[in-house]
């Protein structure tokens, strides 16, 4: 994904929005996206039974204006413009945005741009049968986003695969991730969960195929 | 006694204090009985919509409307002196001729309660029956009533829905549309399908997954025929058609691909040789 900034293109007409405020002081809060994001990293891998892997992945943030830390959002614009996907069965599933990136190791130090915030997560690997991951989804409007005064981090999450016939684990982590600094919570989640849960979260390659018909 | 007298005395024996007394509070049940279940079926629509889908709060009042409205009837009656064991008696008699004379419109009542049963749609569904296609308001006990897309009222009965082939455009939350590109036998189809590809990806409310493909259709009489097929939620539908029509009519100008329309090769004899041109005068 390549984004340039050109300060001669003008917004188009329909984008601008007008706001009439009484005397209020607005701010400019960064948030997480407001739909799951579903992440392809850059090679998929695959991780055998009882095996574990930290990794970290960086995610655009949104931007949100409010009056008060109370107040719903006046604004809530994304940073870059993200494609969508759509993540479950051709019945049933969730709509969720796209992200191509590249996984790096959880220790090394992350590699985001600043529109971006960084999840370290731990996939471990409990059932019996090889996780083959082509693409994960991330419930970022579940999360909460943190700030080390150098860059954003959100809540860090532990994914327990269990097979294929069962939903995986998400726990989110009370502590901050090691290579991590001192943080403080930024925004809350735009919807509230419980610590842990469960749900879909790894997709393998050709699950939905275009066709709308599986072959076997 | 003139028959107008013996009218008026036999008017005055019926109007005992005990009679006038049952014709209003019989009068007073369908005054306030009839509003007060309207308003009664109105407030627990409302009340559902806060936690329910639109198909079922409407399903819930008309039952809560049918059922107090068959009590201030049922109400009316015990007040004017019928008995019910009697009624349901009668019932069976009347509900023969009764159902004889309206054959088509209890067909339609139990066609309804099939549908409800059956739930191939719901209120606010986008539907297609018979050639029409528009968008559920309400399921009726003797019809559906649809608002097509030009902003017309159909009724249709709900026997004739049990009947037809009925299609529910939006039952599922994603769909695939399918755009038919035809292009020049001269270019490279590897290069238009990859070309059609990035338009696709390119396109933000085109879902990446399920992903785009395209369909080498066939060689047509003038033209090879691909198909594009992507997916988009329903919402985006219509948005996503129009976008991707334009846009591949933009980059194939740009990328000088060229969208034959039908045309006719003259042949003048010869495999290779123009078409010979002679001057009259």
């Amino acid at each position: 994904m390549a984004h340039s900034y050109d300060e001669d293109v003008q917004p188009p007409e329909d984008s601008w929005v007008r706001l009439w405020l009484d005397d209020a002081q607005v701010s400019l809060v960064p948030a997480l996206p407001d739909l799951p994001v579903v992440v392809r990293p850059e090679q998929p891998f695959r991780l055998p039974p009882g095996h574990a892997v930290e990794l970290t992945v960086a995610l655009p943030l949104w931007v949100q204006m409010r009056t008060d830390d109370s107040s719903p959002a006046l604004l809530d614009l994304a940073t870059v413009s993200l494609s969508k996907s759509w993540f479950g069965s051709f019945t049933d599933g969730v709509l969720a945005y796209w992200v191509h990136s590249d996984l790096q190791h959880g220790d090394a130090p992350p590699n985001a741009l600043p529109h971006q915030a960084v999840l370290w997560f731990r996939v471990s690997n409990t059932a019996r049968e090889i996780l083959e991951v082509d693409h994960f989804t991330i419930p970022a409007p579940n999360l909460s986003l943190y700030s080390d005064g150098q860059r954003f981090w959100l809540e860090p999450l532990t994914l327990t695969y269990r097979g294929s016939r069962l939903h995986t684990q998400i726990q989110r982590r009370k502590r901050p991730p090691r290579v991590a600094g001192r943080v403080t919570e930024t925004t809350p989640p735009r919807e509230s969960s419980a610590r842990t849960f469960v749900g879909r979260v790894f997709g393998r390659r050709g699950e939905l195929p275009g066709l709308g018909v599986r072959f076997r | 006694m003139s028959s107008a007298n013996l009218a008026a005395g036999q008017i005055q024996a019926f109007l005992t204090g005990q009679t006038v007394s049952s014709l209003l509070r019989a009068l007073l049940w369908l005054v306030a009985g009839i509003p007060a279940s309207v308003l009664l079926s109105r407030y627990v629509r409302k009340q559902l919509l806060l936690k329910y889908t639109q198909h079922q709060a409407l399903l819930a009042s008309r039952a809560v409307l049918y059922l107090s409205l068959g009590f201030v009837v049922v109400s009316v009656l015990d007040e004017l002196g019928f008995k019910l064991s009697h009624l349901l008696g009668a019932a069976g008699i009347v509900g023969v001729a009764v159902g004889f004379a309206s054959q088509t419109s209890i067909s339609n009542v139990i066609s309804g309660l099939f549908l409800i049963a059956e739930r191939s749609f719901e209120v606010d569904d986008v539907v297609s029956v018979n050639g029409i296609t528009g968008q559920v308001l309400s399921i009726d006990m003797l019809s559906v009533k649809i608002r097509t897309f030009d902003n017309k009222f159909v009724r249709i009965p709900n026997e004739t829905i049990i009947k037809s082939e009925l299609t529910n455009i939006t039952r599922f939350p994603i769909r695939r549309l399918e755009i038919d590109v035809g292009v020049a036998y001269k270019e490279d189809i590897g290069r238009v399908r990859d070309l059609l590809l990035e338009i696709a990806r390119n396109q933000p409310q085109c879902l990446n997954e399920p992903e785009p493909t395209v369909v080498l259709k066939g060689f047509g009489s003038s033209s090879v025929d691909l198909q594009l097929l992507v997916w988009a939620t329903k919402a985006d539908y219509l948005r996503v058609k129009n976008a991707l029509t334009e846009e591949i009519k933009r980059r194939f100008d740009e990328e000088g691909i060229e969208i034959p329309f039908p045309h006719v090769s003259l042949y003048a004899g010869s495999a290779t040789d123009p078409i010979p041109i002679r001057m009259v005068s």
